[in-house]
C-alpha cells in the first residue's frame, strides 16, 4: 500500500501544486487505494498491483486536464445559469395534500365554532382534529426539500408540527371558550394548550441548527483552530483558573473595601479586576508562543 | 428486430470507436444516473460503470474526472471527504436537486432522439 504513496509522488514530481492539483492528488490517493485493494483480492502481489493501477491512470493526462484553463463565462449568465438550476421545483404530490389539508382544517375550524355551543365534546373532538391537520401541514411543509438536498428531518418537522398544532388548537379552542363561556374548564383546558405549543415552538427555535447537515459537518471536519486555546486545551484550562483567582481576589477586596472604607471607592476593585482579566486573557490567547506544544 | 439496423453495425474495430464517441456525449448523464441512489466515490463510480456493461465499456478515467470537475462546477454534484482513516481518504460525489433534474431531462431528451434515430434508420424504399 506504501507503494501507491510514492508512485504517486514520483508521478507530481516538478508540478507547481496548486490547491486544486493538491485536491486531485489527495483523491487519486483514495481511488488508487481502492483499485489497488481490487487488485489484490484477485490474487496480485502488492506491488504489482499498486504499479498497475497508477499506469492505468493517466496522471500526466489528468493534471494536464486540470490545468487547462475554464471556459469564462459572463457573470450574468453565470447567474442566470445557477437560478434555473437552483430554482426550487413545485412538488404536485405535497400541493394537492396541502390543499387538502386547508380545506379539512376550514371544515374542523367551522365545526369547533358550531358544535362547541350545542355539543361541547364534539367541539373538543374538532378543536382536536384541528389541531392535527395543522400538525400535518406544517411537518409536511417542513419536510419539502429546499434547493439542495438537506430536507429537515422527519422526527423534527414532526415535533415543529405538534408544537404548531398545540398552539393552533389552544389558541382556537380557546377563542371558542372564552365565545360560549359556561364554565372555566375548557378555558384552563385550551390555555394549557397554547402554553405547550408556545413552550414546543421556543424549544425547538432555540435548538434550531444547521451543525448536522453534510456540509457543516464537512466544514467542521476541514476546520482547524487557529486560536490558542482551541489548540491547547492545557492554556484554556490554567486561564479558567485564573479567572476564577482574579474574581475571588477582586470580590475580596471588593467586600472588605466597601466595609472599611465605603463605596464611594470600593467599585475600584473590581474595575482593577475587569482590568487584570483581560490583560491575562490577552496575553494567553493572543501572545506571541515560542514552541508551544500544538505545533509540530 | 433483427432487421434494425443498430448504430455501428460495420466493422468491429469502427464500430468501437462509434460506440465510444456516441457514449462520451452522455457521460455526465451516465455518472448522474450512478449517483441517484447513494453518494459514491470516484473509482467506485468507475466500477460502477465498468462492471455494469460487463467490463465492455471503460470510460476514461481521464474523461471521468473532468466530468466530476464539471459536475461540480455546475451545481449538480458537490464533493465531501470521506472521514476513512487509513489508506486514502476517499473523496465522495453526492448528486443535488439540479442534477436530478437534469438526469430527467437528458433521459428524455435521449428516448426521444433514440426514437428518431430508429425511425429514420428503419425508412424503407416504399415509405419515401
Amino acid at each position: 500500500m506504501s507503494d501507491i504513496h510514492r508512485l504517486l509522488d514520483e508521478a507530481f514530481t516538478g508540478v507547481a501544486m496548486t490547491p486544486d492539483l493538491q485536491d486531485l492528488k489527495e483523491e487519486l490517493r483514495g481511488n488508487l487505494a481502492a483499485r489497488v485493494d481490487e487488485l489484490q483480492s484477485r490474487g496480485t502481489d502488492a506491488a504489482t498491483a499498486a504499479s498497475t493501477a497508477v499506469s492505468e491512470l493517466d496522471i500526466p493526462e489528468l493534471i494536464a486536464g486540470l490545468e487547462s484553463a475554464p471556459t469564462v463565462t459572463s457573470p450574468g449568465a453565470a447567474a442566470a445559469a445557477a437560478m434555473r438550476l437552483h430554482r426550487v421545483r413545485p412538488k404536485p404530490g405535497f400541493v394537492v395534500r396541502a390543499s387538502i389539508a386547508s380545506v379539512v382544517v376550514l371544515v374542523c375550524a367551522l365545526h369547533v365554532v358550531t358544535d362547541s355551543a350545542s355539543n361541547p365534546v364534539a367541539g373538543q373532538l374538532w378543536a382536536v382534529g384541528f389541531g392535527l391537520v395543522i400538525a400535518f401541514l406544517v411537518a409536511d411543509s417542513l419536510r419539502q426539500e429546499t434547493a439542495q438536498r438537506y430536507a429537515m428531518p422527519t422526527v423534527r418537522a414532526l415535533r415543529w408540527g405538534i408544537a404548531s398544532g398545540l398552539l393552533a388548537a389552544g389558541v382556537g379552542y380557546g377563542g371558542v371558550a372564552v365565545w360560549h363561556l359556561t364554565s372555566t374548564g375548557p378555558l384552563a383546558a385550551a390555555v394549557i394548550l397554547a402554553l405547550a405549543g408556545i413552550m414546543g415552538l421556543i424549544a425547538l427555535g432555540v435548538t434550531q441548527t444547521n451543525r448536522m447537515k453534510p456540509w457543516a459537518l464537512a466544514q467542521a471536519h476541514q476546520y482547524m483552530a487557529d486560536d490558542r486555546f482551541s489548540r491547547d486545551p492545557a492554556a484554556a484550562a490554567r486561564f479558567g483558573m485564573y479567572t476564577v483567582i482574579i474574581w475571588i481576589a477582586a470580590l475580596t477586596v471588593f467586600v472588605v473595601l466597601s466595609i472599611t472604607i465605603g463605596f464611594a471607592w470600593s467599585w475600584l476593585a473590581l474595575v482593577g479586576g475587569l482590568l487584570v482579566f483581560f490583560l491575562v486573557l490577552s496575553r494567553m490567547l493572543f501572545a506571541p508562543e515560542k514552541g508551544s506544544p500544538g505545533t509540530k | 428486430m433483427s432487421t434494425e439496423p443498430t448504430p455501428g453495425s460495420g466493422a468491429a474495430e469502427s464500430s468501437d470507436a462509434f460506440a465510444s464517441d456516441l457514449l462520451r456525449g452522455h457521460t455526465d448523464t451516465i455518472v448522474l444516473g450512478v449517483l441517484r441512489g447513494t453518494d459514491r466515490y470516484g473509482f467506485e463510480i468507475y466500477k460502477t460503470i465498468r462492471d455494469a456493461t460487463g467490463g465492455q465499456y471503460e470510460i476514461k478515467e481521464a474523461t471521468l474526472y473532468a466530468t466530476f470537475r464539471r459536475l461540480v462546477k455546475d451545481g449538480l454534484v458537490e464533493a465531501y471527504w470521506g472521514d476513512e482513516t487509513q489508506g486514502g481518504r476517499r473523496k465522495y460525489y453526492r448528486i443535488t436537486d439540479a442534477g436530478r433534474a437534469v438526469y430527467k431531462q437528458n433521459v428524455l431528451d435521449w428516448t426521444a432522439t433514440q426514437k428518431i434515430i430508429n425511425t429514420l434508420l428503419n425508412l424503407k424504399e416504399a415509405e419515401r
